[in-house]
């Protein structure tokens, strides 16, 4: 009786003392459950052959239960492997590139001596974000075309043989790598900049002071201080291995199949088999099959960074 | 402080004083050429193909069917924008509600984000794990399009009007993980703990001192959230049947899947295909509502730039 | 001090937002919310819910209470959309109680949208489908439309008794018609489009040609004597003639079949179709087509000798704008009516609709009335068009056919960019105006071209891919991994179909067709 009071009294002291903070997360709290939790009973559409009978709520409970056959498409082809090779070697050189190319270029614009000019280089970096990937595409096409484009029109001109670019398929990892971190430094660097202008100056100067060199600097101070970013980047990039931009890999190979075995993803199978059926169960189980390995991916990489550097983990 | 793009007289002084600061640390002229010309390079692969865009959205279309994109147009014509701005969509209008949506959006978005990313900053924070498990579930598991609908428009019926292109966009995880690792970096603890020793409580930790250091990391969150609002057609796609305001970015997307449904359905639409698509609009146009779609939002880049670009940190509160 | 003040200003702000995004969620009437949560906790008898609104609505339509319909098409939206609807229900308010809504869903959009719509059980009325979009079949069978049949009879007779048979068979899944097909033309006709200054210069009997062999000795003549042009262009979209009803591509059953003993096929595995791309891989090495063919999007600026082409009568006039320059089409085989072409546009009744005899009547009214359907058609008089009349001579002409005014219309091309609506989409065809430059009695045309439309063996099965979706979601990813390098010729067929029918194997190729031969020998044997 007296150990219950006292836990009540303990629960009550700490949500007084926690008060202020609880106050503040609120609002963000309120909105998760809104706009998060409460949709998220749409995945049981995954396991049921829906039916529609009355409204939402009511087709769901009347539909069957289906186990896990909606998931079953997944693995039914042949080409199930290759799919999943693509999706996740990508996505790891993606990752590694993701970070390392935009610190690089962090590092570098701010040590350049004129501040406009960095400015300047910095805001033309972000361009290619605002274009889309169907534009992009084009972009390409108008270089590899292998009549009318630009670089088969320099290899004729050099009188090399031209080549069938969009029927060639060992170019063609070469080809997203590079697009795609050209589509992404500009915003990728952006997170970097501004944590690297977050340390504190008097780090430098004191280094400066012990007569550090820049390399050295960057080495013992830079990079350190970046680091907490930098795990949750990875962290948070790690849970996106199954997943793939979409836009990438399906507008920029213009749908060639012949570059298939190199270009089809988890995101662009899942779209071309589901564009002959619509059929919304099996979209679902594509999804949440995405999101379950990417949370138990997360979840491993967290524990990991946690027993090497427990203040940077996710949680 | 915040707003403007002018920098006001004690900013260009202490901009000053810190370059001057830095003449002694910095690189060697010729690391800084090799920077130079390495970042020059980059920059010059990024603005040309934006360029070109621009250019061929100023090139007569008869001249594009016939020599393809060309740097230097055979021919110049204002037609595409006279179509842009003729078409459907009210232009003014949809920059109108675009931009409110952006603004209105950013701000909420900022403020809820912010405030939560704060309180799982702060280690003293008993519930903070629970906290940070409530937004990393989210992060993954996702209800499906069809069941985000329901809620939206038949739960909360949010449906036509602007808050359904506000509020499912205001906040994300990742948006609020990065914050709070902000938050964690640029506030040293011995600012924390001085304050806490002079009595301030959370809120004010919060108002006082936490916001003035971490401008880096709220701009750059206040960045992604602008880049959001502003690219974002998909939430105008499904929620809103009033044309009127349509956001561009969907102008644009639409033409491409359009065009996309024309490409796949050729043979089963036969000549009605054939026919619908000889009222899309053409390349000139498509590259002028690119351009239509994205000036604003660069113009308003350098506003955000100024707080992550090293030269100008206000308040580097030191004890 | 200060502290309070940015703590209340902070307090006010959250609460302001958090207010107004409640207030939002609490626009709309109670109504609505108290349907939501009956329908989840009643047991709700869909048919009780129908009678209910039933009764509502003939008490409505006694009391000539003006009812609201909402349709959902497919189509861009346009400018002067609301102002034709304002003259539109003017009309249909005074004629039978009603007035329309139109949502336009844009193209790439349309099926996304009414997936969500249909499967949330959002309220509306009217919706377009047909067989490649929103797709009739898969949603009948899921639920989404309103049974028609007894509606028909009260409130839709007139229709019904104009619209050509075979469209009403086709519309029917199981027996029950679930949606108003929409007449044009029905069978699906595909042929080789000839740029006609070629055929001039030397003298091409392009009628004559039929098959993809039959084009080579003139493929040969435009390779050698103009090296500017293209004999054969072919472009990424491109399938190659296929005397198939492909009911799940690649399956399904071939047109010459024994309509008494049905056999489900492989189209990769008929005599037919491998002959067809050994012929067509022997003219991509003979440079006859263009070697970008697989990837290739219809290029206006190429010169081309030939195209292929999906048509239906006076196509030509339609490629002919679209190219810049005249074409001559022929037909490449005999037009065949299958589900899939019958199906090529539909109009069905919501489940979700409250009004369903009022939409039906609607329906009714304009695939019948001159006025309504052309207003919907073209816009309004004046503004979007103007009537022109015909000439002596093509009234004597068309004397006793069908289909035919007295008047053509001439469409306002400053206008016309305001209300331009896909015109098949809202309701049939034949009882709206031909244009200027078309012959008066198109739509009798197209009547007859109907009638002389062959029905495919295959006509009126319905496959039902629930036993073997799983099976199905594999192909399209195979289909479009071989299908463009295989049908323009890019590759040896002799290679490559050994390849793609593995494929195909491994994903289960075989269940599906001998799930649909067992579905079609049950469908043979209860006719």
């Amino acid at each position: 009786m007296q150990g219950q009071k006292s836990r009540k009294r303990s629960f009550m002291s700490r949500l007084k003392r926690n008060r202020q903070l609880i106050m503040l997360s609120l609002p963000g709290a309120i909105w998760f459950l809104i706009f998060a939790y409460l949709p998220m009973f749409g995945v049981i559409v995954a396991f049921k052959k829906l039916k529609l009978t009355g409204g939402f709520i009511k087709s769901l409970i009347d539909s069957e239960w289906c186990g896990f056959d909606n998931f079953r498409f997944l693995f039914y082809s042949g080409d199930m492997w290759i799919v999943f090779r693509n999706t996740v070697c990508y996505n790891i050189v993606f990752i590694v590139l993701g970070i390392v190319l935009p610190i690089l270029v962090a590092l570098m614009l701010n040590e350049i001596r004129k501040k406009t000019l960095a400015k300047i280089y910095q805001s033309s970096m972000f361009l290619p974000y605002f274009l889309s990937w169907v534009v992009v595409s084009y972009f390409l096409y108008a270089f590899l075309n292998p009549d009318k484009g630009f670089i088969n029109n320099l290899l004729q001109s050099m009188g090399k043989t031209e080549i069938a670019w969009y029927s060639e398929k060992k170019f063609w990892p070469f080809i997203i790598i590079l697009v795609s971190q050209w589509k992404g430094i500009g915003y990728n660097t952006v997170v970097y900049l501004a944590s690297i202008c977050g340390i504190d100056k008097t780090y430098y100067e004191a280094a400066v002071i012990d007569g550090a060199t820049k390399f050295q600097q960057i080495k013992y101070i830079t990079i350190p201080l970046i680091k907490p970013v930098i795990t949750i980047l990875f962290i948070l990039s790690v849970g996106r291995i199954f997943s793939a931009d979409f836009g990438l890999f399906y507008h920029i190979p213009r749908n060639s199949g012949a570059l298939f075995d190199y270009t089809n993803v988890l995101d662009t199978y899942v779209y071309r088999a589901l564009t002959a059926s619509g059929e919304i169960g099996m979209s679902s189980a594509a999804a949440l099959f995405q999101s379950t390995v990417g949370f138990i991916l997360i979840l491993t990489a967290n524990k990991i960074v946690s027993k090497i550097d427990s203040d940077n983990a996710l949680f | 402080m915040l707003l403007g793009f002018k920098r006001t007289k004690q900013e260009k002084q202490i901009e000053k004083i810190e370059e001057a600061q830095c003449k002694y640390n910095q690189i060697k002229p010729a690391t800084n050429t090799i920077f130079n010309i390495i970042l020059a390079f980059l920059a010059l692969t990024c603005i040309i193909p934006y360029l070109f865009v621009i250019i061929i959205s100023f090139t007569d279309e008869k001249a594009l069917t016939l020599y393809g994109y060309q740097f230097i147009p055979k021919k110049l014509s204002l037609e595409a924008y006279r179509y842009v701005f003729d078409s459907g969509t009210n232009i003014l209008k949809s920059y109108g509600s675009t931009i409110t949506i952006t603004v209105l959006g950013t701000i909420i978005g900022l403020l809820l984000t912010g405030t939560y990313a704060y309180a799982l900053s702060r280690k003293t924070f008993a519930y903070r794990k629970f906290f940070t498990k409530l937004i990393a579930i989210p992060m993954l598991f996702n209800g499906g399009m069809v069941a985000n609908y329901f809620v939206i428009s038949q739960v909360l019926m949010l449906k036509n009007t602007i808050w359904v292109l506000i509020l499912p966009l205001a906040l994300n995880s990742f948006n609020i993980i990065v914050l709070r690792t902000f938050f964690n970096t640029s506030i040293p603890e011995s600012v924390v703990e001085s304050a806490k020793i002079d009595g301030a409580s959370d809120l004010r930790l919060f108002f006082q001192i936490v916001i003035p250091m971490a401008l880096p990391g709220l701009a750059t969150i206040g960045l992604f959230l602008t880049l959001a609002y502003w690219n974002d057609w998909f939430n105008a796609m499904m929620y809103i049947d009033d044309n009127s305001i349509i956001p561009l970015q969907y102008l644009l997307i639409k033409i491409e899947s359009n065009m996309e449904f024309f490409i796949n359905n050729a043979t089963v639409m036969g000549i009605d295909g054939v026919e619908m698509a000889l009222n899309l609009p053409k390349e000139s146009t498509k590259m002028a509502i690119v351009v239509i779609a994205t000036l604003p939002i660069i113009f308003a880049y350098p506003f955000f730039q100024r707080y992550f670009v090293k030269g100008l940190t206000i308040g580097a509160v030191k004890e | 001090m200060k502290v309070r003040r940015s703590k209340q200003v902070f307090a006010l702000i959250l609460s302001f937002v958090l207010v107004l995004s409640l207030m939002a969620g609490c626009q709309k009437s109670p109504k609505v919310n108290e349907k939501d949560t009956t329908e989840a906790t009643k047991q709700t008898d869909m048919n009780k819910e129908n009678d209910k609104k039933d009764d509502s609505a003939k008490k409505d339509s006694g009391k000539d209470e003006v009812v609201e319909l909402i349709w959902y098409q497919i189509g861009d939206p346009q400018k002067d959309m609301d102002t034709v609807l304002e003259k539109v229900n003017e009309y249909t308010k005074e004629k039978i109680g009603v007035t329309l809504k139109i949502n336009q869903i844009s193209w790439g959009d349309y099926n996304k949208k009414m997936q969500v719509l249909i499967n949330t059980g959002d309220e509306f009325d009217l919706m377009f489908t047909c067989s490649w979009a929103n797709d009739y079949v898969q949603n009948a069978q899921k639920g989404a439309f309103l049974a028609l049949d007894d509606l028909l009879k009260e409130y839709g007779k007139e229709m019904y008794d104009n619209i050509d048979p075979k469209f009403w068979e086709a519309a029917k899944i199981g027996g029950i018609t679930y949606a108003v097909p929409n007449e044009k033309e029905i069978g699906s006709m595909p042929m080789w489009v000839f740029t006609k200054e070629y055929v001039d210069k030397y003298d091409i009997p392009y009628q004559e040609i039929k098959t993809v062999e039959d084009l080579e000795p003139w493929l040969k003549v435009i390779k050698e004597n103009e090296p500017e042009v293209v004999p054969m262009y072919l472009t990424r979209d491109f399938t190659a003639p296929t005397y198939m009803d492909k009911i799940q591509d690649p399956i399904g059953i071939e047109y010459d079949c024994d309509p008494n003993h049905l056999v489900v096929k492989n189209v990769f595995e008929t005599e037919k179709m491998q002959s067809t791309l050994r012929t067509i891989r022997e003219y991509f090495l003979a440079g006859y087509i263009n070697k970008d063919a697989a990837t290739a999007s219809d290029d206006k600026s190429v010169k081309r000798f030939v195209t292929k082409g999906d048509g239906q009568p006076y196509a030509e006039l339609i490629w002919g704008k679209d190219l810049g320059y005249e074409v001559v089409a022929t037909p490449i085989m005999d037009t065949v009516v299958t589900n899939a072409s019958a199906r090529g546009a539909m109009t069905g009744v919501s489940r979700t609709s409250k009004h369903p005899e009022k939409a039906v009547e609607l329906l009714n009214l304009i695939n019948t009335d001159e006025y309504l359907r052309n207003l919907l058609n073209y816009g309004i008089e004046g503004v979007h068009y103007d009537k022109v009349d015909a000439t002596q001579e093509e009234i004597e002409q068309t004397e006793g056919r069908p289909f035919v005014y007295n008047c053509k219309i001439q469409i306002n091309e400053e206008n016309r960019k305001n209300y331009s609506v896909p015109y098949w989409v809202q309701g049939g065809l034949f009882n709206t105006y031909v244009q200027e430059k078309e012959p008066l009695d198109k739509w009798a045309e197209f009547r007859d071209f109907n009638n002389n439309s062959i029905a495919t063996p295959s006509f009126g099965f319905d496959f039902d891919t629930d036993p073997v979706s799983t099976q199905i979601a594999g192909f399209r990813g195979i289909l479009d991994e071989f299908g463009a390098a295989l049908y323009t010729g890019s590759v040896d067929p002799d290679e490559v179909i050994p390849k793609l029918i593995k494929k195909l194997e491994a994903t289960g190729v075989q269940d599906v067709i001998d799930e649909m031969q067992r579905q079609i020998d049950e469908w043979q044997a209860s006719k």
